[in-house]
């Protein structure tokens, strides 16, 4: 078992980190489409500007290290020959207001070298990257945060992670006891809980030499899937409808993004008609041609 | 001419009521993965986790499994499950463990509830009883043994604590025994909360787990032997000990018993003790160990006089959703 020392600290960037202002001109207009909750939010804060309202929600935004900007800060640092001192539960979280001001680390073993990782931070990540990152979580519709057309994992927006909490705040509430869960928190597990779950049902069926590898129909989860999910997400009934829609919406415009689901089973795939399958990979199997089976004598 | 039997070995899953939404609300009042003796987070906050996985196994790598033992279907002689199965001995948990093991398969690894299944590896399995298979409640009471019914076809030979089983190939015998050294009271424990982790190697036990020794190596001129036990003989700290622990690598060594495997602690290990061999299976899908679930692959090997045992280890990769190989011991 590693033994995690509990030493936290707070390791401040260089000024041009602390300083630099925050911008969203990094994003070209029609990267972005507001939901209506989103336009009816901004017109009760009478923000009629959009970039400033982005401006002002990230301001207010809990400070989070986002999936996709943690792996870029890992591997920057491991093109720089200290990653392996930097493992990815090292670094906890960003902080600061509007924009990264400080990176908390949490030292596992021997002493890190600030200074190089500061270093290697400056060197290579922009600030424009803390903002993009950010952006995703802002973005309050599917297609606004799809069409920043991200490569690699499917992160869930932040409404579809808000039905799954909601679903597991009433069970939480009626088992007597609450759920506290910071956003990136439940990105993660989200995102983790789709992955393995996905990943479960396609090892199932490659070993089962399905006719039927498709996972909807007609833009919709079949319905062994559909129970399934919503199993696996603890998802309660009243809030199904709302979370399988929006769930396929965000998986299959991802998918039809570039995003990739894949694994050892093989990947997730957008067919013509805009419906979710998967494309499996043989069954694997060991087989020793010297092998004999022993007999059971008690 | 070299004579390999080859077992996969797997350990404490601690199945419970299913992670289904039907069953969400009666998993998370129960808090079952806090009652996991060695959940290293038991006494924090899960956070997110606690309600939104809220049994004491994690489904994906118990079907991960099933599949790898599917996959070893064609080069294993059998699968030995070294206890705590489910995470108490209450029919709910206990029946999860039990579909698990003895579901019928419908095709590949898979039952026709469409629930992964050791079975659909076709081999022999063979099961004992761990500290939680016993546990007749949430809170430790001992003595349940719905274990031994539900798994009557999986305890061969077995008298209520200790059994066993013998293979043959090309005129090589390779026999296990199996002894059972749960808890029979709380008082048994060493400190209150020991109830929850420990175990004891009962002197009545014991003598059978020899006597049974002696007779096979009687019975079967040059048969090689080794031990099974859920508790892991070596020192695992006060909460998790096998209480007397030092005489089993003892009298395993005086006996010729070159190997005892063992689980309960959920990480791999390796002990070395009185020129006998222990090897620690780690947890193959408990909550606790999602990140560092292991499956192991053991290698009998005989050569006329010579006898003598390597292990493949192979660790769960949750994002491939396989179990990857490690470096052998």
């Amino acid at each position: 078992m590693t033994d995690i020392l509990p030493i936290s600290r707070f390791l401040p960037l260089p000024r041009y980190f602390r300083k630099a202002p925050l911008t969203v001109q990094a994003y070209e207009p029609e990267e972005f489409s507001a939901s209506p909750v989103d336009d009816v939010q901004r017109a009760i804060a009478q923000v009629g500007e959009f970039n400033i309202w982005v401006t002002k929600q990230l301001a207010e935004m809990p400070s989070v290290l986002t999936l996709a900007l943690e792996k870029r800060l890992i591997s920057t640092l491991e093109s720089h020959d200290i990653g392996h001192e930097i493992l990815q539960q090292t670094i906890l979280h960003f902080s600061g207001h509007g924009f990264p001001a400080e990176v908390e680390l949490r030292q596992e073993e021997g002493e890190i070298d600030d200074d190089r990782v500061l270093a290697a931070i400056a060197q290579e990540i922009e600030p424009a990257h803390f903002c993009q990152e950010r952006a995703h979580h802002v973005t309050a519709s599917p297609s606004g945060q799809l069409a920043l057309k991200m490569a690699g994992d499917f992160s869930p927006s932040k409404k579809l992670t808000d039905i799954w909490l909601s679903s597991l705040s009433i069970l939480a509430k009626e088992a007597g006891k609450q759920v506290h869960v910071h956003p990136f928190e439940a990105a993660q597990e989200f995102s983790k809980t789709l992955y393995s779950l996905l990943g479960t049902i396609a090892q199932q069926l490659r070993y089962e030499n399905p006719s039927d590898t498709l996972l909807s129909r007609q833009q919709r989860f079949t319905a062994a899937y559909q129970i399934q999910l919503c199993d696996a997400f603890l998802i309660i009934p009243d809030q199904a409808a709302d979370f399988l829609s929006l769930l396929f919406s965000e998986l299959s415009e991802a998918i039809g993004a570039g995003c990739t689901l894949n694994g050892d089973w093989g990947e997730l795939c957008l067919s013509l008609t805009q419906d979710l399958y998967f494309r499996l990979s043989p069954p694997d199997f060991v087989v020793d041609p010297n092998f004999v089976e022993s007999e059971e004598v008690e | 001419v070299t004579t390999t039997f080859s077992y996969i070995h797997l350990s404490d899953f601690h199945f419970c009521t299913e992670p289904l939404r039907l069953n969400a609300l009666n998993l998370i009042k129960r808090n079952v993965r806090e009652t996991i003796d060695t959940c290293r987070a038991q006494r924090q906050k899960f956070g997110i986790a606690s309600v939104a996985k809220p049994a004491s196994y994690v489904p994906s790598i118990t079907s991960g499994v099933a599949q790898f033992c599917y996959k070893h279907t064609q080069s294993i002689d059998g699968i030995i499950v070294s206890g705590d199965l489910a995470t108490t001995g209450m029919t709910t948990d206990i029946g999860v463990a039990r579909a698990f093991v003895d579901d019928p398969p419908l095709g590949g690894f898979r039952s026709e509830s469409r629930r992964p299944t050791l079975n659909s590896a076709r081999r022999p399995i063979y099961v004992l009883p761990g500290n939680h298979d016993r546990y007749a409640n949430n809170f430790a009471t001992t003595n349940s043994r719905l274990f031994d019914f539900a798994f009557e076809h999986y305890l061969h030979n077995f008298n209520g604590y200790v059994g066993h089983w013998v293979r043959r190939k090309t005129g090589q015998y390779l026999g296990f025994i199996y002894a059972d050294f749960t808890l029979r009271a709380r008082t048994d424990a060493t400190t209150k909360l020991g109830a929850y982790g420990q175990g004891r190697v009962y002197q009545d036990v014991f003598d059978d787990l020899k006597k049974q020794t002696f007779a096979l190596k009687s019975k079967y001129r040059g048969i090689s032997i080794s031990w099974v036990v859920h508790f892991a003989p070596f020192d695992c700290g006060p909460h998790l000990e096998l209480i007397d622990w030092q005489q089993i690598a003892q009298a395993a060594s005086a006996a010729g018993v070159l190997t005892t495997l063992c689980g309960h602690t959920h990480n791999q290990a390796k002990i070395q003790a009185h020129g006998h061999t222990i090897y620690c299976a780690g947890s193959a899908g408990c909550v606790d160990s999602e990140d560092s679930s292991t499956a192991h692959l053991l290698r009998f090997e005989m050569d006329g006089s010579n006898f003598g045992v390597r292990r493949e280890n192979y660790r769960w990769n949750g994002r491939q959703i396989k179990f990857e190989r490690l470096a052998d011991d």
